[in-house]
């Protein structure tokens, strides 16, 4: 078995791929020409940095969310509950988010309605 | 020498090496951190019912979790998608010999029959897979690539919904479906044809001849009717949104005279409908069978009947065959390709 055979085996283990997809590329690696298995790798290979990255996003979104959830335990706990203020830009940028989003709307409902001017 | 003393000695407990950092234990301890945080966001709701300010700013921030949770779950399933339909195009650059080969390389006993029919299999996905890609805009191998993964779906071993979501069936794979069973029916019934004669028999022993090859194998078309298929169907998206351009092509103001017909005729079609019924009732299904004669088309339209109203709702191989063999080709692939968008 070649070294790129088994690191494609390897990165096979842990691939999103559908089962029958693992299970033809095992069993026809040995027969693929060198372009279909450097392909392959390298597919894998992307898959697996992005893989990597999308977990540091869920980490990032852990350590955002997760100090407002403990001090409102914290606070329900102490028999005062209470919203931290940490959480309050998160409400903040949501309440913009939506008010931009609903301006953008109403702009483009009024577009729609208004007679194009001829120059 | 004191009692203390005596007492036997532990051996001092050999350190746990630390489990080695791989992709796929950071992918489950992020999983697990976002799953505890839910959990969290759960206990938290529940403690502050009573306190209608604080609840309520936690749902706000509840929501923009969502939110980003969400749109990491998207980029997921964007990549998966792409990855999946680029290994897909590699594997559809060999010979659909080799990849029957290798997909029965785990079962060297297996009988011809199936091999031949999942080289039709193959076949099959390969046409749409090229088709889509020219016509749909589909990426090259993501056709071939959505099938494979809805095998993992139909898989209840896989798919049992234990340590995470199970997994349904969305309206495109839906549609997909029916798009890539009608044209394996197609290519299928081409094997069986020879100077333009479809050897009816020969095709429905052959149905025969692989479901007794592949029973209990977990790669029988009596999947299709198992429980765990069923439930993952209707839990899914809507069979109604799925077969819309069928619904285009019978024409809207068709659909009701269809409905009314089989209603004043039958009554939710407990029984089927006998000779004199499909013929009236066939001049309805031209749109969607036009090259197919007026007598064929009332079989068809009686064996559909027969098929909705058994128990089972599934087409026996006698009644499989009968479709095949009074259905035009080209109206079969019209109706594949109406569905492949």
């Amino acid at each position: 078995m070649s070294s790129i055979q088994s690191i494609i085996l390897g990165l096979l283990d842990t691939s999103s791929l559908p089962g029958l997809f693992k299970n033809l590329v095992t069993n026809m690696l040995p027969n693929m020409s060198r372009i279909q298995q450097e392909n392959i790798l390298q597919t894998l290979l992307v898959e697996q940095k992005n893989a990597q990255v999308l977990d540091k996003k869920k980490m990032a979104i852990y350590r955002k969310y997760s100090p407002i959830v403990d001090s409102v335990l914290d606070s329900v706990e102490n028999g005062k509950p209470e919203f931290p203020l940490m959480g309050l830009d998160i409400l903040k940028k949501k309440t913009s988010q939506n008010v931009s989003e609903s301006s953008n709307l109403k702009l483009d409902a009024l577009k729609n309605i208004m007679p194009s001017k001829k120059v | 020498m004191s009692d203390e003393d005596k007492k036997p000695v532990a051996a001092p407990e050999t350190p746990k090496a630390a489990e080695p950092v791989t992709v796929e234990s950071i992918k489950k301890s992020a999983e697990k951190h976002i799953t505890k945080l839910g959990v969290r966001f759960n206990k938290a709701f529940g403690a502050l019912v009573h306190e209608k300010s604080v609840f309520d700013k936690m749902a706000g921030v509840f929501m923009a979790f969502a939110e980003d949770i969400d749109e990491v779950s998207d980029e997921e399933k964007k990549q998966k998608a792409e990855t999946a339909a680029k290994v897909g195009t590699e594997l559809l650059k060999s010979d659909t010999k080799d990849i029957v080969a290798a997909a029965v390389a785990d079962a060297p006993e297996t009988p011809d029959v199936v091999k031949d029919f999942y080289t039709v299999a193959v076949d099959a996905a390969r046409t749409l897979d090229a088709e889509r890609a020219k016509d749909n805009g589909k990426k090259s191998g993501e056709t071939f690539a959505t099938l494979a993964s809805m095998t993992d779906k139909a898989d209840s071993a896989k798919n049992d919904g234990k340590d995470k979501k199970l997994e349904t069936f969305d309206t495109g794979e839906k549609r997909l479906m029916a798009c890539y069973g009608i044209r394996f029916l197609v290519e299928l019934k081409k094997k069986f044809t020879k100077d333009g004669d479809f050897k009816k028999e020969d095709f429905k022993k052959a149905l025969d001849e692989f479901d007794a090859a592949t029973k209990n194998t977990g790669r029988s078309f009596q999947i299709l009717k198992s429980d765990h298929f069923k439930n993952i169907w209707k839990s899914g998206g809507s069979s109604w949104d799925a077969f819309e351009p069928l619904r285009d092509k019978l024409g809207l103001p068709l659909v009701n005279p269809i409905g009314m017909s089989l209603n004043s005729l039958k009554g939710s079609l407990q029984k089927p409908l006998n000779d004199n019924e499909a013929a009236e009732l066939q001049k309805y299904f031209v749109p969607l069978f036009p090259k197919t004669s007026d007598a064929d088309r009332a079989k068809v339209v009686q064996i559909l009947s027969q098929i909705i109203s058994s128990e089972s709702k599934f087409p026996t191989n006698e009644q499989v065959a009968e479709l095949a063999f009074h259905l035009d080709n080209d109206d079969l692939l019209e109706l594949s390709k109406t569905l492949a968008g």
